[in-house]
């Protein structure tokens, strides 16, 4: 029995298809292993060895993976969120509470968006701490931490910009609040100091699009929460994975 | 076992590596591209990737648990006549919120963040000293960057924890104990607003004093970064405590404002 | 096969830029090759193009975030006749629908814009206390408008009242003034 059992599979991995998909055998050698990593596309972020330090979970707590995983979470769940979500001053609450009611798991896609977008930007605090600890901004990775701020920028205003779209009580005043604040801008702002701009050119109504918070800004931070931040982010994304492999991998003592 | 290992040694040539070793690359990448053990290094398959793995899923599971268990606040809907009382801003902007009764919002909600968004920046240029890198035990080492960025996290946490936890109505304090019903008396208007020539004497001699006696007192750190990182860095951490001392200033003093000029107050 | 830097070869200039002797030499490339007048008027050449067709492209980007028009409520609403407005009351009948106060003094008949001059939260009227009180941030105002405590930075808006043919108050929410001075005369108040 084992042995048929044997020959089943040895044919299937035989098969031209089986060998299109997996380049190399099963990763039980070195050489194998070192392949998978190479071939496989989501495992070729890593490089082919670690540094043994870097492999202890009190190193890195795994910090920048976990922010990098929340970030995956809120697209798929985002992505889903949006079949039933439109953003207009009249069905954007309603199509919030539809979602928490008629919508099959509807609330607890919900629940894992909120939820792991605040994660997300406590990981990536967290991340940046360790980073800072560690002395891992250092020579030759100075720029890596900058694109590092500027990610942690872009995971604050994701969050921003989702806080508002199930228009309540809670979202509607935060954003007032929050947006009203660049009313103060100096010189763009045109209530800050030394302000040029009268309210219907000034900064903060570009951001809202209107002068108080209306479908208008609604529709903006919807759009820059679902497809430019994200895209930003991901670009972002991309250069600082690149960034670490490039400076040489994981910090480690000098 | 014996059978496999030839197996994939028949497929070796097709493999993808071959040709980038080929190539020739140079820098940190070469060495790696080279299967065989290297002291202090380990294979990322399966040492890190499965680790990666666990923290996954860990993380997964704690995430369906408090999906299920917590839902997401939905309040009434949104209703621009009707301000409810407290609103917050989300948890991580509630420090900036809460330097709102120190300051007014051109400082608290743009120069401020822009302050901290640009000093983070800077950190690698202005941070020269090579030690500590790799681990926490280097932090001794570093005792100025770990002290002051240290300063600054716990303070942005402090103001948040604060902010969300100990402000009630009308942006009050309330203990978590006490009902929000009770009324309490409103944050005073007024207070001392500072005449313009003591405020500004007073801002100059702090940044001034700030910039001036560490070179005198501490030369070693000076000549460390050499002047132009210096007063780069001093700016920031000066920025920083200023920021943190107008609290003690306006809670002890009531100095409302320290600088007061026709177009902005500080 | 590797890309060296630093050997001069290798850094592509025009061919003027380079002299025939310092070709041969590859010797350092001095001030005077990059100040050659070829090269100079290239280098303004692209500068000038990429700066004018980058700050076009950014002004028209500006001008598209910019809405042209906004769909909303009306900024001018009738509020009936005066004498529905009783002599020292503030009315919050406009409030939910146009966020207006009325406030009817001795003086006459004035509106406030329900904006907190803070960060724009919504002010409550509280009758006992004389006072408009914002939940926000604690600010406080008086009758007047003006700021009484809390953060504060300048008075509510007033808004411009008159009177209709008809006869009702007719308030435009458009037309804002908060000066002291100025916010008490001609258009914001109506002497009734």
């Amino acid at each position: 029995m084992e042995e048929k059992l044997k020959k089943a599979k040895d044919k299937v991995v035989q098969t031209q298809v089986w060998r299109s998909i997996f380049r190399q055998g099963w990763p039980t050698t070195d050489r194998n292993r070192l392949l998978t990593t190479i071939n496989t596309l989501l495992l070729h972020l890593h490089p082919i060895k670690v540094k043994t330090h870097a492999l202890k979970v009190r190193y890195t707590f795994c910090l920048g993976g976990i922010t990098l995983f929340m970030f995956v979470i809120e697209t798929v769940t985002g992505v889903l969120l949006m079949y039933y979500y439109r953003p207009t001053l009249e069905y954007a609450y309603q199509d919030i509470k539809d979602l928490e009611f008629t919508v099959t798991f509807g609330l607890f896609l919900r629940n894992m968006h909120r939820w792991a977008g605040h994660a997300m930007v406590l990981s990536v605090i967290l991340h940046m701490c360790r980073v800072f600890y560690t002395g891992s901004y250092k020579p030759p990775r100075e720029f890596n931490w900058v694109i590092g701020v500027q990610l942690l920028v872009i995971t604050l205003l994701l969050s921003f910009t989702g806080y508002l779209l199930p228009w309540d009580q809670l979202s509607f005043w935060a954003v007032t609040v929050g947006t009203n604040m660049a009313k103060a801008t100096p010189i763009l702002g045109a209530e800050g100091p030394f302000s040029v701009l009268p309210a219907n050119t000034d900064i903060c109504f570009y951001l809202r699009g209107s002068e108080d918070i209306s479908g208008n800004t609604l529709l903006r931070f919807y759009v820059l929460h679902c497809i430019f931040l994200p895209l930003v982010a991901s670009g972002l994304m991309g250069v600082h994975f690149w960034r670490i492999r490039k400076d040489g991998g994981i910090s480690g003592p000098l | 076992m014996q059978e496999q290992e030839t197996k994939s040694k028949r497929t070796a040539p097709r493999e993808i590596g071959a040709p980038m070793a080929k190539a020739g690359l140079e820098g940190p990448e070469a060495k790696e591209e080279e299967g065989g053990p290297e002291p202090g290094k380990l294979l990322s398959f399966p040492h890190l990737v499965f680790k990666e793995f666990i923290a996954l899923m860990l993380m997964s599971l704690l995430l369906i648990i408090v999906s299920m268990v917590i839902n997401a606040p939905l309040e009434e809907e949104a209703n621009p006549s009707k301000t409810p009382n407290p609103s917050k801003a989300p948890w991580y902007f509630v420090g900036l919120q809460e330097m709102l009764v120190y300051f007014d919002p051109w400082i608290a909600g743009v120069i401020a963040p822009l302050l901290i968004i640009i000093g983070l920046s800077i950190v690698p240029y202005v941070d020269r000293n090579p030690r500590g890198v790799g681990g926490y035990a280097g932090i001794k080492q570093r005792s100025f960057a770990v002290t002051i960025f240290s300063i600054g996290v716990f303070a942005w946490f402090a103001l948040i924890i604060f902010g969300y936890y100990l402000r009630g109505p009308a942006w009050l304090v309330y203990m978590p104990w006490e009902s929000w019903d009770i009324h309490k008396p409103l944050i005073s208007p007024g207070g001392v607003v500072l005449p313009l020539h003591i405020g500004g004497a007073a801002i100059l001699a702090y940044f001034g004093l700030g910039i001036a006696l560490p070179i005198i007192f501490a030369r070693r750190f000076y000549r460390s970064l050499g002047p132009t990182r210096y007063f780069i860095t001093m700016f920031f951490v000066l920025c920083m405590f200023g920021f943190l001392a107008k609290i003690p200033l306006r809670l002890v003093f009531s100095i409302k404002y320290i600088l007061m000029t026709p177009w902005f107050r500080i | 096969m590797g890309l060296k830097l630093g050997n001069s070869k290798n850094i592509h200039l025009p061919r003027a830029a380079v002299r025939e002797s310092d070709r041969e030499k590859s010797a350092i490339i001095t001030v005077m090759d990059f100040l050659s007048r070829r090269w100079l008027l290239l280098i303004i050449g692209w500068a000038g193009f990429l700066f004018v067709s980058g700050i076009t492209t950014l002004l028209t980007f500006v001008d598209f975030y910019k809405p042209k028009v906004i769909f909303g409520p009306s900024q001018r609403f009738k509020a009936g006749y005066p004498e529905e407005y009783p002599i020292g009351e503030v009315s919050t009948k406009w409030m939910s629908e146009y966020r207006v106060w009325l406030v009817r003094t001795k003086q006459g008949l004035y509106a406030f814009l329900g904006i907190c001059r803070h960060l724009g939260c919504t002010p409550r009227w509280v009758p006992e206390e004389g006072l408009f009180k914002c939940p926000c941030h604690g600010s406080n105002y008086n009758m007047e408008g003006d700021v009484v405590g809390g953060p504060a930075p300048k008075p509510l808006w007033r808004v411009a009242v008159s009177l209709s043919p008809d006869g009702q108050i007719v308030v435009d929410k458009s037309v804002k003034e908060d000066r002291p001075g100025v916010r008490e005369k001609s258009q914001f108040i109506l002497p009734v």
